[in-house]
C-alpha cells in the first residue's frame, strides 16, 4: 500500500491567553484541537469552514509557520514537528503556501524578479544570476504571465495578477504539497475561475498535491478529490467528495451545504436556518462543540464529547448519531 | 398591477482625479422599482454598484459629480430636495444597509442609543418610550437578550449580530425602500442563511421593496424577482430573475455565469473564464468596454457602444442583438 504523502494525527494548536491579575488558571484559544487527517499524493483535500474554525490555523501548522502544541505531522516519511530549523528549511522546499490576500503577502519593494528569484536562492535552485532569471521567466509563463513581467511591482498587477505571482513564488522551489489559504476568495468571479483553472492546470503538469482550504463550498466542491468539514478546531466530517455532496452526514454538514444559495432560481432548498453565531474557541460547549446550534441535539451531547466513527470505508463523521453506542437515544 | 416607487432616470456620475482629470463611474442609468419588489443588481468591482447605491440616497462623496439624472420616488423628483428634506427621507422612506456593520455603527455609542436616535429623529417614538420601542424592533430582526443588548456597544456584538442590528436601524421606520449594500457578503454562509432569511420575513410583513447589490449571483438567484447586470458603469443585462439564470443573453452575463462553481451541478468540467480582467476607469473611451473580453467582438463593438436592445421581456447592450429587437 502507498504510503500517504502527508499524514496528520492529533494536530493542536493552542494560544495562550494572557492572565489577567486575579484570574488564575492558565487559559488558552484553542484553535486546533485535534485533527487528523492523510493526503495521498497526486489529491486536493479541501477544508472548509466558517471563520474563526481553525482551518487556516491549521494549515500554517502544518508548515509550522505557527508551531504546533502537540500532535504529529509526518511528511513523505518524516516527522516535521522535531525538525531542526536548518532541516525545516528544507522541507519547506518541499511544502509551500499560497496566501489568500495578494496585496499582502508580496512585498511591495521588490520586483516580481526579485520575489520569485529570492525564493530560488533562498533553496540553491539556479547557480547563476543568470540562470535565475531564466527560471523566473518560466515561472511567468507557467502562471499565464509573460516574462515581460519581471521588472514590474507588486502595485503595478491586478489582484489575480498578483495572486498568479503569488502561486508562481510558491511553484519556483519545485515542492510536492500546496497548501492554498482561501486562494481565491479576494478576487472577482471572472478572475476567480481563471485562477481556479490554473491551479488545476499546474496539479496535473507538475503532479503536485494540494490542501485547498476555503469557505466557499461550491469551490470546495469544484477543486476537492475529498472533502474535511471543520467546525471550532475540529474535523467533523471528513468523507469523498461525491458521497459528502450526495449525503451530508455530521448536522454541521447538513446545515451549511443548505445554506449556499442555488444558481438555478427554480430550486428552493429546504433550508435548515442554525440560531445562534459559533461559540468562542477560547470557551467552546462542553461535550461535542456543536451542540449549541444542533437541531438533533440530545443530552448525551453536552457531556461527551463525539469520537470518530469510521461509518464507510474513508468516511469519518465526529458525530453520536453514528456511533452504536448512543445510537439509540436518537431514535 | 404594481406600482412604480423609485424610477432613475438616466444617471451620469462622475469623480474628478488629478491625474486622469473626469472619470466616468456611471452612464446612462435607468431603471425602476416597483413596490414591495427585490431588484438585484449585480456585478463586480468597480462596475458602479455601489455608486448608484450611495447616489440614489445623494450620499456620494464630494468630488463625485452627479452631472445629469433623476430620481423619482413616490412621483417626486427627490434630486431636487434640499437638504433638509433629503435627511427627513433618509432612514425614514428609504433607508440603507451596508457591508460592514462594523465601520456603519458608531463604535461609541449604545445600540439602544443608536436605535432610538433613527426612531426620535423621524418622529416614532419620543424620548420615554424609545428604549421600550428599540427592543421591540431588536426583537423582531431575532436579536437574543434584546432587553441587554440595548446598553451593549456594537465591538460587543458578533458581525451576524452587527448586521442584524443595521437592519434593525433600516426597518425602524419601515421604510418603503430598502437599499441593501452586499448585506451578506462579510458574513460566514449560515450566518448569510439567517440574514437573507430575515431580510425575506420583513419584506413581507411591510411589503418594502428592496434594492440588493451583491456580485454574489447565488444570493441573486435566490432573492432577487428581476435582475440588472452592471459592467463598467452601463447597465449590460436586466431581465426578470429565471429569464436571467435560465436564458442570459450579454456575453458578460453567460461569462459570470459560466464562471461560478455550481454547487448543485454533478458536472465538474473546467470553468470557463472571462479571459482579462475588468479594465480601470477611464481607460476605455468608446466602443463596447467589454469588447476586450468578448469572443463575439466584432468591428462594430470597436467603433459603438450598442445601446440596450430590447429583447422580448429582456434588455441586452449587445450589438449581437441589433436586428432581433429595436433601440429602446
Amino acid at each position: 500500500m502507498n504510503q500517504p504523502l502527508l499524514s496528520v494525527k492529533d494536530l493542536k494548536t493552542h494560544f495562550p491567553v494572557k492572565k489577567k491579575l486575579f484570574n488564575k488558571g492558565s487559559h488558552s484559544i484553542r484553535a486546533v484541537d485535534g485533527i487528523s487527517f492523510h493526503v495521498n499524493k497526486g489529491e486536493t483535500l479541501g477544508i472548509v469552514g466558517e471563520s474563526g474554525c481553525g482551518k487556516s490555523t491549521m494549515g500554517r501548522s502544518i508548515l509550522r509557520l505557527i508551531e504546533p502544541t502537540e500532535g504529529s505531522i509526518v511528511f513523505e516519511g518524516r516527522e516535521v514537528t522535531t525538525l531542526d530549523q536548518t532541516n525545516l528549511r528544507k522541507l519547506r522546499s518541499k511544502m509551500q503556501i499560497v496566501f489568500q490576500d495578494p496585496y499582502a503577502s508580496l512585498n511591495p519593494k521588490m520586483t516580481v524578479g526579485a520575489i520569485l528569484g529570492e525564493a530560488l536562492s533562498t533553496h540553491q535552485l539556479g547557480q547563476s544570476a543568470k540562470e535565475r532569471k531564466k527560471k523566473v521567466e518560466n515561472l511567468l509563463l507557467k502562471v499565464g504571465l509573460s516574462h515581460t513581467h519581471i521588472g514590474r511591482y507588486p502595485h503595478e498587477f491586478s489582484g489575480g495578477q498578483r495572486q498568479r505571482i503569488g502561486i508562481a513564488r510558491a511553484i519556483a522551489v519545485n515542492p510536492s504539497l500546496i497548501i492554498a489559504d482561501e486562494p481565491v476568495s479576494a478576487l472577482d468571479v471572472s478572475v476567480q475561475a481563471q485562477v481556479l483553472n490554473l491551479f488545476q492546470d499546474l496539479k496535473e503538469t507538475l503532479g503536485l498535491t494540494y490542501i485547498f482550504i476555503a469557505h466557499d463550498l461550491s469551490v470546495v466542491k469544484h477543486v476537492s478529490d475529498r472533502i474535511g468539514v471543520m467546525y471550532l478546531g475540529k474535523i467533523v466530517e471528513l468523507s469523498d467528495k461525491r458521497q459528502l455532496f450526495q449525503k451530508p452526514l455530521h448536522p454541521y454538514t447538513q446545515a451549511l451545504m443548505s445554506a449556499v444559495p442555488s444558481l438555478d432560481p427554480d430550486i428552493k432548498k429546504n433550508r435548515i436556518i442554525l440560531t445562534g453565531d459559533v461559540p468562542s474557541a477560547s470557551n467552546p460547549p462542553t461535550g461535542c462543540s456543536f451542540h449549541t446550534r444542533c437541531r438533533f441535539k440530545k443530552n448525551v451531547c453536552e457531556s461527551v464529547a463525539p469520537r470518530e466513527i469510521e461509518v464507510s470505508s474513508g468516511r469519518f463523521v465526529n458525530c453520536h448519531m453514528y456511533d452504536n453506542e448512543y445510537k439509540r437515544d436518537f431514535n | 398591477m404594481t406600482s412604480e416607487l423609485l424610477k432613475i432616470e438616466n444617471f451620469q456620475i462622475s469623480f474628478k482625479d488629478d491625474e486622469a482629470g473626469t472619470i466616468s463611474a456611471v452612464k446612462d442609468l435607468s431603471f425602476h422599482i416597483n413596490e414591495g419588489e427585490t431588484v438585484g443588481l449585480v456585478g463586480e468591482s468597480g462596475c458602479g454598484k455601489s455608486v448608484t447605491a450611495l447616489s440614489i440616497m445623494r450620499l456620494i462623496e464630494k468630488n463625485a459629480s452627479f452631472t445629469e439624472g433623476k430620481t423619482v420616488f413616490e412621483g417626486e423628483d427627490i434630486n431636487l430636495f434640499s437638504e433638509k428634506e433629503m435627511q427627513s427621507i433618509r432612514g425614514n422612506k428609504i433607508s440603507m444597509i451596508f457591508q460592514e456593520p462594523m465601520t456603519s455603527l458608531n463604535p461609541v455609542h449604545k445600540i439602544g442609543k443608536q436605535i432610538g436616535e433613527v426612531l426620535h429623529l423621524h418622529g416614532f417614538a419620543n424620548k420615554t418610550n424609545s428604549i421600550e420601542k428599540t427592543i421591540e424592533i431588536l426583537k423582531k430582526v431575532g436579536i437574543p437578550r434584546a432587553e441587554s443588548i440595548v446598553n451593549d456597544y456594537p465591538h460587543q456584538l458578533s458581525g451576524g449580530m452587527r448586521q442584524r442590528v443595521m437592519i434593525a436601524m433600516a426597518m425602524a421606520c419601515n421604510p418603503k425602500l430598502l437599499i441593501a449594500d452586499e448585506p451578506t457578503t462579510a458574513l460566514d454562509v449560515t450566518i448569510q442563511a439567517q440574514i437573507l432569511d430575515l431580510m425575506n420575513i420583513l419584506q413581507e410583513e411591510y411589503n418594502t421593496a428592496i434594492l440588493l447589490i451583491t456580485h454574489d449571483l447565488g444570493v441573486i438567484s435566490e432573492m432577487a424577482d428581476r435582475v440588472i447586470v452592471m459592467y463598467y458603469g452601463q447597465i449590460v443585462e436586466q431581465a426578470d430573475v429565471r429569464t436571467l439564470f435560465k436564458q442570459p443573453k450579454h456575453p458578460y452575463t453567460i461569462g459570470l455565469l459560466n464562471s461560478v462553481p455550481n454547487i448543485d451541478s454533478e458536472n465538474e468540467s473546467r470553468l470557463t473564464p472571462i479571459d482579462g480582467n475588468v479594465p480601470n476607469l477611464g481607460v476605455i473611451k468608446s466602443g463596447c468596454p467589454f469588447r476586450a473580453r468578448c469572443q463575439h467582438a466584432h468591428a462594430k463593438c470597436h467603433e459603438e457602444n450598442p445601446p440596450l436592445f430590447k429583447h422580448e421581456s429582456q434588455y441586452v447592450r449587445c450589438w449581437l442583438y441589433d436586428e432581433q429587437g429595436g433601440i429602446v
